[in-house]
Order: structure tokens, then C-alpha cells, then sequence
């Protein structure tokens, strides 16, 4: 059986990875090799952690290739302990770190990052195996059972997580069956209220509940001119260092938005602005082209899935690509918010590039489990 | 199921979509826009600013050149936001912050880039450029650079040929900048710095650095400046000198030794008649042109500006004045041309006009000595004399129609064609259709005779005087006057070359050239009007021909003219002098004419003295006497401006030889004699000597 899992792996999705993955490599060699503060000398010791990050991803993600995505249900209790032990514990000062204005480290690692593969095996089993989802009083159980983790993780606080989240739990329920006017009921809902907040904290003072400058932050590429130096910065920079590779780039490792410090956070955050710059139209477009592959194969694999279960965590590991790579590629080219979101396999940092391949095997078990004849 | 996955499936395709689209936006749409935006924010660019072109003499001599001079700049972005650097900078160079702010101050018509090198101080004081330099390390963003800036090195010397330059301003600006000019650029304003600008300036060079978030810079590139192409002018050093001290020198010397003590204005022009060069160009009042180098002081412009004989006016190309009796060598050329006078000609001069009588008297009727008529003269002697009535009878021979023909033959009425600016005045030749179209007035018969004495509403300029005697003295060939013979590159190469221009040819018949010519040569002789200035000068060896002219000027007092070539045998001169409100043309402008031929002629008359007194062979004394005045060596051969090094002056001081005293510091020494020919200062008709 362990041989037919790997006969019957999409090799198409595995080699749109890799090429991803070597790219990142590329791209992260490319930002942090002169960044002496980041590497202390050694050109390539960036590019070294990132690779020990994606050795580790591949045996984790090996090893989960063997195990069915459908969970028992005491692996179920289990993973959602663990889950919600992981964000709680990222909260505690003293365990939990700072950066970039969000408590989200534990001992190195992003517990949020594998709480959204976690989650999406949950919801799956759980969604799955639900009978009837039509009323909205069903969805008050999913809703709790979602909102635990994702209260937690908006304490941290980690907006752009959350969305991510958000996005992924949507387009789960839709899939699982919830009416598409009613996940636009949702939304909507879910729209007024924080209209509501903000409305109620410009006219009535009360508190919100994200800070002043992540609203900034979120809005500020809308209109970057508004505070050029501040939070308009970034959107501007980045801008500038796509625009500025014009159709075929300045060449590799020839960007200067980056290198010169201009453009922050251009090994993580930023580095498709880096990649637009240094390989223009051109390199961008086939990058694109390789996310749209992946995201394409991921759609077919949760259609062709064998059960509901598998078909619905499909669906929600597709949906967390797409909204990574829509955020992410968003804000580079100044047309979405400032999260801390990074690009799948090109970014820098190593819980989520453990967490995308790991991501990339259970989608590739679904894949690889879907002839019925087979088991 | 199906049909959830198929809306999944194009919500997926949209969001490529959208970012495709926006990538191509950006990427290809502003590929270019973002590109440049990329490279303002990471390069600065120091200007190196090009030395301009050499004016040189005609023997090589350098009169204007370069030298160094430290300009301050700064980054804007780079100031504005570190204000303990803007406070240090304002200390050290002595002025407010606010000035400085104001500076660089973003304004919407001059785009200034808070990321480029924007200067704040031009020709900073070596002290200050050491203070500076000092506290480099404090000052980040801030350069201070070495910059050629024009120098003059004989200050005022030939002020109004050169012109001057100055700071490129807004409307320029808008008119050259596809031309490559730039805020803060240089640009000739007038003279032959504006009229040969294109070859002056040379290429700006400059050094590229790629700057960091920090401020810390590379150098990417040094590109070399290009000096601008050097003029290799047809004055002569030499003659321009003498020319301008003498008609400083006699100005002084009518304010405090004569009745014409309103004289404070002239124009000289040289020229040699047989390629047009012009040899001096003359105006006063002048202005020293370094002085729009630097900044300019309100004192500075006050005394400019407000002067109301307006220094900055070149006299020579543009002012417009009655030529007087300098005239009447057409009236005789037309009458001779007309065969309507031959030598054997008798006229008769009782003071007054034998038809126009006292509407038209000769000059000599209020002499206050002699007989105060000329008697039996020829048409020669009428030249010699400069008598009105003879001119006044050659007209209503001739006509004033043909008079205006003949005087728009030899080239009045219209400029000369010299490439120069600022440009010149037409003058004006009237004859009747001018007064019937212009004054709504027929012509009177008496304006004839006033024409002929070169009066009326005729005007020329001092440059087309000297072209119509270049004109005689060349047998009838006129050249367009000029002022470059070449242009030259850096490196010696020639990039330009102008050739003489012959623009007409009156082809004057050798006779008709002799009798003008012999009434001329009678003019400078004894018993001539300007036997005066010219006693003692070498007239055998070196014959002059001159016309003195004494052009009334009502309300003003009489400008004093002359106008001569030499020598007459082989002409290489022709001089124009003219002193506004001077008086008379035999005591208040030969004299100049005199000094300006010496200069010319300094070898040959040395060698003339030489071999008179062999015995002393003292050159240095002047052998004629000039009367009313001193002893005068013209040019001062042994310190002659020309013979010092001027081309660079590090310490930005002005070097020491000027040609030329500054007229109040002439010591008033009481010369109670008038000039030995007494002037008619009535003003009603054409009265002249």
C-alpha cells in the first residue's frame, strides 16, 4: 500500500513545489547574502537555515504522507488540545516572543502557522461528518468550535493570521455545504460589525479592539501618500521595486531596492517585490503561473477527492495557498492590506515552509488515496 | 458539489487575473516611471560644472578665463530631518536656517528633487570653506564643491563686448531645458557670453553615487567635464586698452577742464576695413562683469541699475546718434557720383547759406576767432573746412533722396550683420517718402541741406560710422564687422572659423576716392578741424584721413565725433569716437581718435621717433603734446594687461593691472584754457566745425 501512495502521487504538484522552493532559495540568497547584519559574514547562512527548514518539511511531510487524513476521534480531541495548549502557551509572556508588534514565537517556531493545517484537519473531520449544516443555529457548534483558536490568535494579536483563517473556515463551510447566501450573510454580518466598531470608536471613543497603527498598516495602501515615511513606506518601496524590473529585471541579485535597504523585510514579507524587480514581467509572471498550477491541481484534487472528508480539507489547504499567495503577492503590488503574510515556499522562515509541505503532503495523500478500486 | 467548485474555480482564475493585470501595470505600463523613481531615491548626483570657453585676443592674449571658486550644497531629505545639522550649517555660514529652509523649499514651478544636491552658497570665503570641511563628518549631506566659475581678470575691461552671465532664470529655463540646461545652470546674459553661449559652456560633469538608507554612498560614476570652446576674438588687446583709457581719460578731463562738463558717455569702435574685424569696442559707463559672478550686493545693483546712463547699454551697437559732419563724405560721394560737382567747382562761404542763410549757417559764422567765413573754397576744401554751405549747395544739386541712396548704399539704415548681442540698432536714414509716411509733413527744402550735414533725423550707430569709412578707405568693399575669427575646442582643435564676409561692393571709382579722400587727410592737417589733436603725430609716415563732427543734440549739449582710417596709402584702421554731450568733434573726440591710432601705430612711431632723435631715442615721452592734456603713454606697453597671467586665481581676488584709472581718481589739476577751438552752442540749425 505504501508503494501505491507513492505511485499514484501528483507529480505535477510536487515538481511546481520544487521549483518554488529552489526560487525562494534563490531569491533568499539574493536578498540576504550582502546583509551582513543577517549573516554575520557568511553569505549563505540565511539560505542554510531556510534549507534546514525544507529537510525537515520533507520528513515531516514523508512521514504524514502515510497517514490517513481521516483522523480517529481521539485524534481529533488531541490535535485540537494541542492546537489550543500551542496558541495559549504563545500568549504567556516569558514563553511567547515579540516581533514585528505580534506575541506569535514559541522557541522559535510560529504555533499559528501549524494551526492552520491542524484546523483544517479538524474542520474537515468535523464538517465532514456533520449531518445537517442548512440552519444557521448548526453553524453555531462549527463557529465555536473555530472561534476558540482564532479568538487566540487575535489576542497574539495577529491580524493577517486571522484572516487567513477566516478565509479558509469560509470556504470550508461552503464546500461542506452551507448555501453560498449564507456564507454572504456571514460576511456581511461580520462586515457591519466591525464597521460598527469603528463607527462607534470615531463618534463614541470606544475601544478598539486591533491598534491604531495595524489599522494603518491595513490601510495604508490604499493611499500611501497619506504618510510617505510611516506607513505608506513600505507599499511605496515595494511598489517601485516591481515596477522598476519593468519586462525583464534588472538581472539576479542586481535589485537595488532591496540591497540598499529601501525596501524592508525583502527576504520574508517582501521578496516578490525583490523577484518582480530583479527578473521583471518575465520571472514574475512564471512564478505566478507556478502558483496558479498548484492552486488548479489543488481544486481538482478536492473535486476528485475520494470521500467528503478528504474534499473538504482539500478545499481548505487550496483556499489557505490562495489566500497566502493573493495577500502576499497583494500588498507587494499595492493592492492589498500590510500583513505579515508570507509567500508560500519563497519567503523566508521555517515553521511555514515546514507547514507548506506539510500541507502539500496531506493534499497529495488525498490525491494519492482517491481510487476507490485501490483500497 | 459541482457547481461550488466551479464558482471556486473562477474566483481562483479572477485573482490571477487581477494580479496579472496589476503586475503588468506596473511592470510594462510604469515599468519606466518606477524605474526612474527607483534611481532618484538611490543615486545623487554632484554636479561638476564645466569651465567656460577662453576669450582670447587676436595675438593669443587670454582676457577672460576661469578660476575656482566654493559652492555649498546639500541633500534637502538629508537636512530637513536632521536639524542639528541644518543649526551647524546655518552657524558656520552665517546665515538663518529659515534662508536656508526657504531654499529648499519644494516649489511648484522649479521641480527641486529632495534627493539631489540643491547649493545654498555660492563663492564661499576660504575661511568658511575651511570651517566647513572641518566639520564634514557633523554635516552629512552637505558638499561643498570646487566649481570654475568666469573670471575677468581686468575687471571693467571690455565690459560691454563680453558681456556678462549669471544664474539661469525661471523663464529660461523653461525655454532651455531640452537643451540640457538646469536650475542653477550658468548662462550668458549679454555680449559674447550670451552670443556664443552654445560654444562657452561646455558639458557639465558629474559625479554619480548610489546612497543607501543610511546615507552612506558609493561612487558609481565620474564623468569628466567638458570646458567649454575657447574665442580667439579679433580685438586687439592693446588697442581696446588705449581705447578705453582715452576716452575715460578725456571724459575726465571735459567734466573738469571744459565747458562740457554734462560729458559723461561714449562709444569707441575699431575696425579693420579689410575683413570687417573689429579691433576695440568701446562704451562708457561700464560695469565690472565679475560682479554678477557672485551675489550681488543691493549697493552693487543700486549703482547699476540706478544710474541713468545706464551702464549695462553698449553705445557702440546701440545707441543712435546724428553723425554730424562725419556725414558729409556721402553728400560730397553722391554728389560726385551724380556728376553733379567737379573739382574745378568754386562755392563761396560768408558764414551763412547763400539760399537758406541763417536757416542753415556754417559753423565758422560764431567761431569767436578768424573770419568767420571760409571764402572761396573747392569742393576738397569743403571737406577740409567742413563747411556747411558747401554741403548744403551740393544738396539742392543732388537731392535728398539721393543723398538717403547713397547713405543706405554704404549700409545706414540698417544693422551691419554683426553676430552679437545685445542686437543692434538699425539707425534711421530719413529722406521725403520717411516724412511724408512718418511726420504727415512734407519735406522742406532747407531738410535737405540738413541732411547733407549729417543732421535731421538721420542716425547711425558708432559700428555703422566706422563701417561706412571702413567702406571709403577699402575702395567701396564692405565687411561684415565681427568679433571671433575662431572657435576652438580644449584641445586646440578648430571647430569653427569664420571667414570675412564681404556683404557689398560700391566699387568707388579711384578718382571719386581720391578728392574724398584728399578732403579728409586736409581734415587732420594743418588748417584742418582736427589739426588740433593730430599736431605732432607722424602724418607722413603713417597719413590719416579723418571727419570730426559735432552733431547737435538738442536739449543736450553737442556730441563730439570723429571718425578716420589709416594709414591712407594702405588702410588697416578705421576709429569711431563719439562722446555724448563732448562738445565739439575737433577738441572732444580727435584727441581719443589720436591716442587709439598711436596705440595701433606704437611700433612704427617709435621707430619714427627713434630715427627723428636719435640722440635721445626716449619713447616714453610723448613727442606730440596733446593739448590740455599730459603726457599719455595710450597702452602702457610694459604693464599691458595682456603680459600678466590671468587665467586662474584660486584666492578669488581680482587681479591688479586695470587698464584704466577710475575717472575720479584723476587729480583736478585747473586748467583755465578752453579747448583752442571754440564750439557754437547754439542749437537751432546744423552748425558744426
Amino acid at each position: 500500500m505504501d508503494r501505491r501512495i507513492l505511485k499514484n502521487l501528483d507529480y505535477t504538484i510536487i515538481a511546481v513545489v520544487s521549483i518554488l522552493i529552489l526560487i525562494g532559495l534563490l531569491m533568499v540568497y539574493s536578498t540576504t547574502r550582502d546583509n551582513v547584519a543577517l549573516t554575520g559574514g557568511n553569505q549563505f547562512k540565511v539560505v542554510e537555515r531556510q534549507l534546514l527548514s525544507v529537510a525537515i518539511g520533507l520528513v515531516f511531510g514523508f512521514l504524514l504522507l502515510f497517514m490517513d487524513y481521516r483522523i480517529s476521534d481521539r485524534m481529533f480531541q488531541l490535535l485540537y488540545v494541542v492546537n489550543i495548549i500551542l496558541l495559549i502557551l504563545v500568549l504567556i509572556p516569558g514563553l511567547g516572543s515579540w516581533r514585528n508588534g505580534a506575541r506569535s514565537w514559541l522557541f522559535g517556531f510560529q504555533p499559528s502557522e501549524f494551526s492552520k493545517l491542524m484546523m483544517i484537519i479538524i474542520m474537515g473531520k468535523y464538517l465532514s461528518e456533520k449531518e445537517n449544516l442548512n440552519s444557521f443555529l448548526s453553524l453555531f457548534f462549527p463557529f465555536l468550535l473555530f472561534g476558540i483558536p482564532l479568538s487566540l490568535i487575535l489576542l497574539q494579536p495577529d491580524v493577517g493570521t486571522a484572516m487567513v483563517f477566516i478565509f479558509i473556515f469560509l470556504t470550508m463551510l461552503y464546500v461542506a455545504g452551507v448555501p453560498g447566501w449564507k456564507i454572504t450573510t456571514i460576511v456581511m454580518v461580520g462586515v457591519a460589525a466591525i464597521s460598527i466598531m469603528f463607527l462607534a470608536h470615531h463618534f463614541l471613543g470606544t475601544p478598539l479592539l486591533i491598534k491604531e497603527y495595524q489599522v494603518n498598516r491595513l490601510t495604508s495602501f490604499i493611499d500611501p501618500k497619506r504618510d510617505p515615511r510611516g506607513s505608506g513606506w513600505n507599499v511605496n518601496q515595494a511598489v517601485i521595486a516591481v515596477g522598476s524590473g519593468q519586462f525583464f529585471g534588472k538581472g539576479l541579485f542586481r535589485g537595488t531596492q532591496g540591497r540598499l535597504g529601501y525596501l524592508p523585510e525583502n527576504y520574508t514579507d517582501f521578496i516578490f517585490a525583490v523577484l518582480c524587480e530583479e527578473t521583471g514581467f518575465v520571472g514574475s509572471f512564471i512564478v505566478l503561473f507556478l502558483y496558479f498550477t498548484l492552486v488548479w491541481r489543488g481544486l481538482r484534487i478536492a473535486v476528485q477527492a475520494k470521500d467528503k472528508t478528504g474534499s473538504v480539507i482539500a478545499t481548505g489547504i487550496v483556499a489557505m495557498f490562495l489566500f497566502h499567495i493573493m495577500e502576499n503577492i497583494g500588498m507587494n503590488i499595492g493592492i492589498m492590506p500590510i500583513t505579515g503574510i508570507p509567500l508560500p515556499f519563497l519567503s523566508y522562515g521555517g515553521s511555514a515552509m515546514i507547514m507548506n509541505i506539510a500541507a502539500i503532503s496531506v493534499l497529495s495523500g488525498i490525491w494519492a488515496r482517491h481510487q476507490k478500486i485501490m483500497f | 458539489m459541482e457547481h461550488k467548485f466551479k464558482f471556486l474555480a473562477g474566483l481562483v482564475t479572477i485573482i490571477f487575473g487581477m494580479l496579472l493585470i496589476r503586475m503588468w501595470f506596473l511592470q510594462i505600463m510604469e515599468g519606466a516611471t518606477n524605474m526612474v523613481k527607483s534611481r532618484e531615491i538611490q543615486t545623487r548626483t554632484i554636479k561638476i560644472n564645466a569651465p567656460r570657453g577662453i576669450f582670447y585676443d587676436r595675438s593669443g592674449n587670454i582676457l577672460a578665463a576661469s578660476r575656482i571658486s566654493h559652492n555649498v550644497s546639500v541633500v534637502p531629505n538629508d537636512i530637513v530631518k536632521r536639524p542639528e545639522v541644518l543649526a551647524l550649517l546655518s552657524r558656520i555660514l552665517k546665515v538663518s536656517e529659515e534662508s536656508i529652509k526657504e531654499k529648499l523649499k519644494p516649489d511648484p514651478k522649479r521641480f527641486i528633487s529632495p534627493y539631489q544636491y540643491i547649493p545654498i552658497a555660492k563663492d564661499v570665503d576660504p575661511v568658511t570653506v575651511i570651517k566647513l570641511l572641518e566639520a564634514k563628518l557633523d554635516l552629512p549631506g552637505v558638499e561643498v564643491d570646487e566649481v570654475p566659475v568666469r573670471s575677468y581678470p581686468f575687471g571693467g575691461f571690455a565690459c560691454h563686448l563680453f558681456g556678462f552671465i549669471r544664474e539661469i532664470n525661471e523663464q529660461e529655463l523653461n525655454q532651455l531645458r531640452d537643451k540640457g540646461y538646469r536650475l542653477g545652470d550658468i548662462i550668458g546674459k549679454a555680449g559674447l557670453e550670451r552670443t556664443y553661449e552654445q560654444y562657452l559652456r561646455g558639458v557639465d560633469g558629474g559625479k554619480d553615487f548610489e546612497v543607501d538608507i543610511y546615507g552612506r554612498q558609493s561612487l558609481l560614476a565620474h564623468r569628466e567635464p567638458v570646458p567649454g570652446d575657447n574665442l580667439r576674438l579679433t580685438i586687439d588687446q592693446k588697442v581696446q586698452a588705449a581705447a578705453e583709457k582715452a576716452l575715460q581719460e578725456q571724459i575726465a578731463f571735459l567734466q573738469k577742464n571744459s565747458r562740457w562738463r554734462k560729458a559723461a558717455s561714449g562709444a569707441i569702435i575699431a575696425m579693420d576695413p579689410r575683413n570687417g574685424n573689429i579691433l576695440a569696442m568701446v562704451s562708457e559707463p561700464g560695469f565690472d562683469p565679475n560682479i554678477f559672478v557672485g551675489v550681488i550686493s543691493q549697493e552693487m545693483a543700486e549703482k547699476l541699475y540706478k544710474n541713468k546712463l545706464n551702464p549695462t547699454l553698449n553705445r557702440a551697437v546701440q545707441g543712435e546718434f546724428a553723425p554730424g559732419s562725419t556725414f558729409k563724405p556721402i553728400t560730397v560721394y553722391s554728389a560726385l557720383m551724380e556728376n553733379k560737382v567737379t573739382l574745378t567747382d568754386r562755392f563761396f562761404c560768408n558764414g551763412y547759406d547763400s539760399v537758406w542763410g541763417k536757416k542753415l549757417p556754417c559753423w565758422v559764422a560764431r567761431s569767436s576767432t578768424g573770419s568767420k567765413q571760409h571764402g572761396v573754397e573747392t569742393v576738397v576744401d569743403g571737406l577740409k573746412n567742413s563747411c556747411n554751405a558747401v554741403m548744403a549747395e551740393l544738396s539742392r544739386r543732388v537731392g535728398a533722396d539721393t543723398i538717403a541712396k547713397y547713405a543706405r548704399l554704404f549700409g545706414l539704415g540698417r544693422p551691419t550683420g554683426l553676430n552679437f548681442y545685445p542686437t543692434e540698432s538699425y539707425g534711421l536714414v530719413p529722406d521725403t517718402d520717411w516724412k511724408r509716411q512718418n511726420k504727415k509733413e512734407p519735406w522742406y527744402p532747407v531738410e535737405s541741406g540738413q541732411l547733407a550735414i549729417g543732421q535731421n533725423a538721420l542716425t547711425v550707430t558708432p559700428l555703422q560710422l566706422a563701417q561706412v569709412y571702413a567702406a571709403i578707405a577699402n575702395n567701396g568693399k564692405i565687411f561684415q564687422p565681427r568679433l571671433v575669427s575662431t572657435i576652438t575646442k580644449p584641445s586646440g582643435e578648430v571647430s569653427v572659423r569664420f571667414k570675412p564676409q564681404l556683404i557689398g561692393n560700391l566699387k568707388i571709382n579711384p578718382a571719386v576716392k581720391d578728392i574724398i579722400q584728399q578732403g579728409l587727410q586736409e581734415v587732420v592737417d594743418i588748417g584742418g578741424t582736427a589739426y588740433g589733436a593730430f599736431r605732432g603725430f607722424p602724418l607722413k609716415e603713417i597719413p590719416v584721413a579723418g571727419k570730426t563732427g559735432t552733431a547737435q543734440n538738442p536739449p543736450h549739449d553737442d556730441n563730439a565725433i570723429f571718425a578716420c582710417y589709416a594709414p591712407t596709402d594702405k588702410p588697416e584702421i578705421v576709429v569711431v569716437v563719439l562722446i555724448e554731450q563732448g562738445g565739439s568733434g575737433s577738441s572732444g573726440a580727435a584727441p581719443v581718435g589720436r591716442k587709439i591710432l598711436e596705440a595701433y601705430f606704437e611700433n612704427q612711431i617709435q621707430k619714427i621717433t627713434a630715427a627723428k632723435n636719435p640722440s635721445t631715442g626716449d619713447t616714453k615721452k610723448n613727442p606730440t603734446g596733446t593739448p590740455g592734456q599730459g603726457n599719455v603713454n595710450p597702452t602702457g606697453s610694459n604693464n599691458s594687461p595682456g603680459a600678466t597671467q590671468p587665467a586662474v586665481e584660486t584666492n578669488g581676488a581680482k587681479p591688479t593691472p586695470k587698464p584704466t584709472p577710475k575717472p575720479d581718481e584723476v587729480k583736478p589739476t585747473p586748467v583755465p584754457a578752453a579747448p583752442e577751438e571754440p564750439v557754437s552752442p547754439v542749437p537751432e540749425a546744423g552748425g558744426d566745425q
